[in-house]
């Protein structure tokens, strides 16, 4: 027997030995290269090493890779094989660095109800964070990510900005924002989130925020993405280029740390990495 | 550039879904009972199915470059973005947009003077007692006088108010 082929089977082994990778690139129309596959396999498991979890699953719901190598594999879930996004009216896709909207009817729908769909994320544990490749110079709150439902019980889930503010809303309805800021200030990792009923935090590259706020019930509504789910409907559509979304349970600093630098990471690899 | 088509509600029923593997078109619903789609979902590759429909919906005098509306290019009978929502404006400086809530075409605002924009419903709200009479009319008009950016709502100076109710800017009607 040849030792070549076991180096060749030791090696396509290394490569997906992550299971969501093998799920995730399972089924596409269009194969991605070994270099991406090996990438997304380094992300994940240095994900899942960082934050001590043995599935993605353990602390995500739905997690897209919008900066990923195609437009298909780049609206999968990478956590489970459900949850996959739906590029409504045509957002423009570029490969390794994102979605971007137009501003005026497209966006991408995560067919992830926040309430029905949840199973780590909770009214009290609950994160949402998207990577944002673009500078904000519109002076019109524009949403990231969200959802909001207006009748009572009124109830938020969703990160919007203008170029001088972030707003933030770990479920719940109070317009908190975080201001002073410049459109370049809101490039790289946004995360907004909650580890209690009491306090809401939004992160922005890791720099924390924080106020003392009470957790709202969860919209029953879908996660839309470079735009805000209004009862039902799509509004406040972002021209804004997204590299990464996802939806979890509620983490701690260390954990955000670990979120920021291990997808940056991954974006630098590909030379589309923004934090400074 | 941010072309969109003006297509009918048949036409929209007609594309409305999901197509290909992840795509979906879902036509925006603007003033008048029309509807608009982007214009690059006719070269979008998930759209093949439904590429030769989209092209057919596309005339010469039915695709409109959808701005971010500022004070220079209000013009009136375009579609113009505001605040995240697609709006119309007819030749008496009305706002009109399509409210999902309502399912209708509803009017927003008034168009005073190029860069200054009054809510109509706020006006008519604080320019009357309870009796209907019109009551201090410049004093309250000027803190509803807005610009066009979402959230800075900038009260006019006296002078401002002055001149827009004396160039006729300023209509208050029985509606």
């Amino acid at each position: 027997m040849s030792i070549v082929p076991i180096i060749k089977k030791f090696r396509l082994g290394s490569n997906l030995n992550q299971p969501e990778v093998q799920q995730y690139i399972s089924g596409l129309t269009t194969p991605l290269s070994s270099a991406q596959k090996t990438k997304l396999n380094t992300f994940v498991r240095s994900l899942k090493n960082g934050l001590g979890i043995s599935y993605l699953s353990s602390a995500f719901d739905v997690m897209y890779i919008l900066g990923g190598e195609t437009a298909e594999s780049s609206l999968r879930n990478l956590v489970k094989n459900a949850h996959h996004a739906t590029a409504v009216n045509s957002p423009t896709f570029t490969a390794l660095e994102g979605f971007s909207g137009n501003g005026t009817s497209s966006y991408l729908n995560s067919n992830y109800n926040l309430s029905n769909s949840k199973i780590v994320a909770s009214q009290n544990s609950v994160s949402l964070g998207v990577y944002n490749r673009s500078e904000i110079t519109s002076l019109s709150t524009l949403a990231y990510a969200g959802a909001r439902k207006t009748t009572l019980p009124e109830s938020v889930t969703l990160l919007q900005g203008t170029s001088t503010s972030l707003f933030y809303y770990p479920n719940d309805t109070a317009d908190t924002g975080i201001t002073g800021l410049n459109g370049t200030t809101q490039k790289g990792m946004l995360i907004t989130n909650r580890i209690s009923d009491t306090i809401k935090e939004a992160y922005i590259n890791k720099t924390k925020y924080q106020a003392s706020v009470n957790s709202a019930a969860i919209a029953p509504l879908s996660l839309f993405i470079l735009a805000r789910d209004l009862d039902g409907n799509p509004d406040r559509y972002n021209t804004c280029q997204l590299s990464f979304c996802f939806v979890g349970k509620g983490f701690t600093q260390a954990n955000i740390n670990i979120i920021t630098d291990t997808f940056e990471a991954y974006m630098d690899s590909n030379g589309k990495g923004v934090i400074a | 550039m941010n072309n969109h088509i003006i297509i009918t509600p048949e036409q929209a029923e007609l594309i409305r879904g999901n197509h290909g593997k992840y795509s979906a078109i879902e036509p925006v619903p603007v003033p008048a009972g029309n509807y608009i789609i982007s214009e690059d979902c006719i070269s979008d590759p998930d759209l093949l199915s439904v590429k030769e429909q989209l092209q057919a919906m596309k005339r010469p005098d039915n695709v409109q470059d959808i701005k971010d509306v500022n004070e220079s290019e209000i013009s009136t009978g375009r579609l113009v973005n505001h605040n995240g929502l697609v709006v119309c404006i007819d030749a008496a400086n009305e706002v009109f947009s399509y409210d999902t809530k309502e399912q209708s075409t509803v009017k927003k605002s008034v168009m005073i003077a190029p860069s200054l924009m009054v809510e109509r419903e706020q006006i008519k709200a604080l320019t009357t007692d309870a009796d209907g009479n019109i009551k201090k009319l410049a004093g309250n008009v000027k803190y509803y006088v807005a610009d066009l950016t979402e959230g800075t709502r900038t009260p006019a100076t006296d002078t401002e108010v002055e001149k827009l109710i004396n160039d006729g800017n300023i209509i208050i009607t029985n509606e």
